[in-house]
């Protein structure tokens, strides 16, 4: 082959690129159809779940035994969620299960956190806020430098744009002394003023110990953890609330969840059947009762409830249509042999996945022979110097098609 | 000889070499500008935590200006030798008309990766005046992928350039915007980092799809 | 026997499905100076565009040096200076640039040639080329084919966009320098009169086919027109073996003819018209005059 086909070849390679990733991006655009996402609570009322749900144009409001309720009456299932609305409509009670439903009590003892799948791989830089903890003011305010940790903890001052050697250097003396082995291999914060207060770092050493950094009146203030250095930490969240009860959690290599209470750092394992931190959305929610975990992947959501002494209380899960199974996904896959995904909505990052889809797509493949040879015949083109351009069909269906479609052999060949 | 050819392509491009260059530097001197505004106004903490915290890009202003350059450098380049059968006078040189073209497209390409490295250079000492080593290597990793889709114009609207026929060029300039778009999705920072080889795969292929057009171009295909 | 420079093997050349001719065959020898003649859009152009290689011919082949004329190597293209139609050339060039340019691909090269013609035209060297006018131009592209100094020239079109002062510069530098190297020349042109006294064969070219392919001398000398009046009975005329071409005009009848007189005579008298040889008179003709009356004024 020589190089002036070989340049054919790479013009219709180029075209078969782009058109894998751009046709069935278009097709999606005409083709899908709203995920009918259901939110899942559990109700300290009837002591079940009960979830909302868009379906075929109007909301379905369930409780985990099938029964239906109005908006209203969903509403009235979860105090702790619409006390406003149940307030003005004068039907708060003012205790449940023992605790105390003024609006107050409830914004003291709720806290959410989320962890959303893109965040896993979302790249980050690695400079972060260090507040001061004891401030004499109620609002936190941002500190004039960043730190870094490589072999010692630098605080650059942004102003400058230069290392604050002074505090640098008291800073590695106290982590040092505490036992810190540089550099670190994880670094994980709250780096917003909008929390209650500040709870500092966690920060994960060389050989894996968890320590907890924090800024105390200028002065480092650094604790060891007893927590387990052979836990692979993979990521920690931390999110400071009024609770006080966690100061975050810890998701570890082999996708264990762990709480990280304020007893002593003790760790609390969650036991969260088929989650997937990579590919799924995760929230914690703490009501003044329960405790509840939800995680999704767009079909199939879950939801864990605990007590406040995380004792399993149930779970649910509902299912949605899975992808491979709607009428949509099978034409797609009938059409376009593979599709190279750039985005994915579990991931920060851009890629170029090539996936082939499904043996269905013979079927666009075999179509697009057909419309291939047919084309190349009333075209009079030579097929026997050209047969390669068969194979392209063969191996890319619709994209090859119109790869060799629209950019013709030399009339020579 | 190829020193003759050497010659010729500088004098097509080196007004549009020099003024990408300017246009380049104008930028840096308008992010630079900006920035010190936006660090007197803000004060610096809060525009370094917009980038580590919130991924805001304060360099977005040379998104699309490599696509800008590749596609003058590729009409300067190309047009002049493409109208009224020019090509003709070059393929008539003794020299083959493989190597011809492929010459042709190197010196391009070698004239956008030498105006793109001192646009980067600029930017790496703007941006380090302002930021830390973290901030200015995440700025320009993030970049690479936009100076790739430079290449990519500048390859794919040089091949349709010098195809003869109109129906065809307007499809390879299709493909070309297609292409390019593909290197400019980013949208926080790093986002390519991992698969910037993967995407090196499409410049490649480029590199010689000139030779196609040009030969049937030679053949007086319409 | 001459070395065969160019060789044309039955060739035929259709658009889709428009002839432009068929079997054309000819031979180039060197030092020959072959022209190419006919009016606009009967092929000359085709011809030299699958001369240059620049066109596939449907079927037949032209041989340059041997080597068939779409895959001439580079070794061979360093042998053959090319005009193309236009005077195409870098016009983002100046004079001086240009000549810099081409040298370092001919090993040939003689820069005299060209400076000296760009001297004697007062051309500035660094003016550009796009400034300069057609004729300007035409020396330009001239001397940088003569400072090339080929065995062959194909001159396509040379007289496009010259006036007369142009046109005939650029022939007597053309002439004076071919039989100084003993180059062996293609040209085509649609103007005549500039050529007659500068090549030696030639080929004219008509709608769909080849009108005449011989030596200029011998075309001019058996080639002639013959006038005559006629009142009363009227001659039907018609293209046959005896006659190339004719025209009328009220009584007046001018016949082009490669026979002799007593032959057109005894043609006439044939037809039913009775004239005799006094009342013929044959006119003498310049290249161009029997170009036109073999091609037709239309």
């Amino acid at each position: 082959m020589n190089l002036k086909k070989l340049s054919r070849y790479a013009i219709i390679l180029v075209l078969i690129i782009s058109a894998s990733v751009f046709l069935p991006r278009f097709y999606h655009k005409i083709v899908d159809k709203s995920t009918r996402s259901p939110i899942i609570y559990y109700s300290p009322v009837i002591e079940d779940f009960a979830f909302f749900q868009h379906t075929g144009g109007h909301m379905a409001f369930k409780d985990g035994e099938g029964n239906t309720y109005s908006r209203k009456g969903y509403e009235k299932l979860l105090p702790f969620l619409y006390y406003r609305d149940l307030d003005k409509w004068g039907v708060l009670p003012d205790t449940i299960q023992g605790v105390p439903t003024d609006i107050t009590s409830i914004r003291h003892n709720s806290q959410r956190i989320r962890l959303r799948a893109y965040n896993m791989d979302q790249p980050t830089i690695d400079l972060y806020p260090l507040f001061e903890s004891q401030s004499d003011y109620t609002n936190l305010s941002y500190p004039p430098e960043l730190f870094r940790i490589n072999e010692r903890i630098e605080f650059v001052t942004a102003r400058t744009n230069k290392i604050n050697e002074k505090m640098s250097r008291q800073f590695t003396k106290d982590l040092k002394e505490k036992g810190f082995k540089f550099p670190a291999q994880l670094i994980a914060g709250n780096p917003t003023t909008r929390k209650p207060f500040d709870e500092g770092y966690f920060i994960v050493d060389n050989e894996g110990n968890v320590f907890h950094l924090k800024k105390v009146q200028d002065s480092p203030q650094c604790v060891k953890t007893p927590i387990d250095n052979n836990l692979n930490i993979r990521k920690i969240v931390i999110s400071e609330s009024v609770r006080r009860e966690i100061y975050g959690y810890i998701i570890t290599e082999s996708d264990e969840v762990y709480l990280i209470s304020y007893d002593n750092y003790k760790l609390i394992r969650l036991p969260l059947k088929n989650y997937n931190p990579d590919k799924m959305d995760f929230s914690f929610y703490a009501d003044p009762v329960y405790r509840t975990f939800k995680y999704d992947n767009n079909y199939n959501y879950y939801a864990a409830v605990f007590d406040s002494n995380y004792t399993f209380i149930d779970s649910m899960k509902i299912s949605l249509t899975p992808e491979q199974e709607k009428t949509s996904t099978k034409v797609k896959q009938a059409i376009f042999p593979f599709e190279i995904k750039t985005m994915k909505s579990f991931s920060s990052l851009l890629h170029f996945d090539l996936r082939f889809q499904s043996w269905l797509s013979l079927v666009g493949i075999l179509i697009s022979l057909i419309i291939g040879i047919f084309v190349k015949i009333k075209r009079d083109e030579n097929i026997k110097e050209n047969w390669f351009d068969f194979v392209l069909i063969l191996a890319t269906g619709i994209y090859g098609l119109l790869g060799v479609i629209f950019i013709k052999p030399d009339i020579w060949d | 000889m190829y020193r003759s050819l050497f010659d010729k392509e500088w004098l097509k491009v080196r007004w549009v070499f020099l003024a990408y260059i300017i246009l380049s530097v104008s930028v840096l001197v308008y992010i630079a500008s900006d920035l010190r505004h936006s660090f007197e106004m803000k004060g610096a903490i809060k525009n370094w935590l917009a980038i580590t915290i919130h991924h805001e890009m304060y360099f977005s202003s040379l998104r699309y200006l490599p696509m800008l350059g590749g596609f003058a450098l590729a009409i300067f380049q190309f047009v002049p030798e493409s109208f009224d059968n020019r090509f003709r006078l070059s393929f008539h040189l003794p020299i083959n008309e493989i190597k011809l073209l492929l010459y042709m497209v190197i010196l391009g390409l070698g004239a956008i990766i030498i105006a793109d490295l001192i646009t980067i250079g600029g930017f790496i000492a703007v941006s380090s005046s302002f930021f830390p080593a973290e901030i200015v290597s995440a700025s320009y990793q993030t970049m690479l992928p936009w100076f790739m889709a430079g290449l990519v114009t500048y390859l794919g609207i040089a091949t349709a350039v010098v195809e003869p026929n109109w129906y065809l060029r307007i499809v390879l300039g299709l493909i070309t915007y297609f292409t390019a778009s593909l290197y400019t999705q980013g949208t926080i920072y790093m986002q390519y980092n991992h698969i910037l080889a993967t995407y090196a795969i499409p410049i490649l292929l480029l590199t010689i799809t000139i030779i196609f057009p040009g030969h049937r171009l030679r053949k007086g295909a319409k | 026997m001459s070395e065969k420079i160019i060789e044309c093997k039955d060739l035929t050349h259709k658009y889709g499905d428009y002839l432009v001719y068929e079997n054309l065959n000819f031979t180039v020898e060197r030092g020959r100076i072959f022209g190419l003649l006919g009016k606009n859009g009967m092929g000359k152009t085709t011809t030299i565009n699958i001369m240059m290689g620049f066109l596939r011919p449907t079927s037949g082949s032209i041989n340059i040096f041997g080597e068939e004329s779409h895959n001439l190597s580079p070794k061979t293209r360093t042998r053959i200076g090319l005009l193309h139609e236009g005077h195409l050339t870098y016009d983002f060039m100046t004079v001086e640039e240009a000549e810099k340019f081409f040298s370092r691909f001919y090993p040939k090269w003689e820069k005299k040639f060209y400076y000296d013609l760009m001297d004697k035209m007062g051309m500035n060297y660094d003016h550009k080329i796009s400034n300069m006018s057609c004729g300007q131009r035409s020396q330009v592209v001239l001397g940088l084919i003569m400072a090339q100094d080929p065995e062959l020239m194909i001159l396509d079109d040379y007289s496009m966009g010259l006036d007369a002062g142009y046109r005939r510069l650029f022939i007597d530098y053309l002439k004076h320098f071919v039989h100084q190297r003993n180059t062996t020349v293609l040209i085509t042109s649609h103007i005549i009169q500039d050529l007659e006294k500068l090549i030696d064969d030639a080929i004219i070219m008509g709608y769909q086919e080849i009108l005449l392919q011989m030596n200029i001398q011998k075309f001019i000398k058996s080639f002639h027109q013959y006038r005559f009046n006629l009142t009363g009975p009227t001659l039907e005329l018609q293209k046959d073996d005896h006659i190339a071409n004719y025209e009328t005009l009220d009584d007046e009848y001018r016949l082009y003819s490669f026979k002799d007189e007593g032959e057109i005579v005894n043609y006439i008298n044939q037809k039913g018209v009775d004239i005799v040889k006094e009342d013929i008179s044959e006119v003498s003709m310049t290249l161009e005059d029997a170009f036109i009356g073999l091609t037709g004024k239309y």
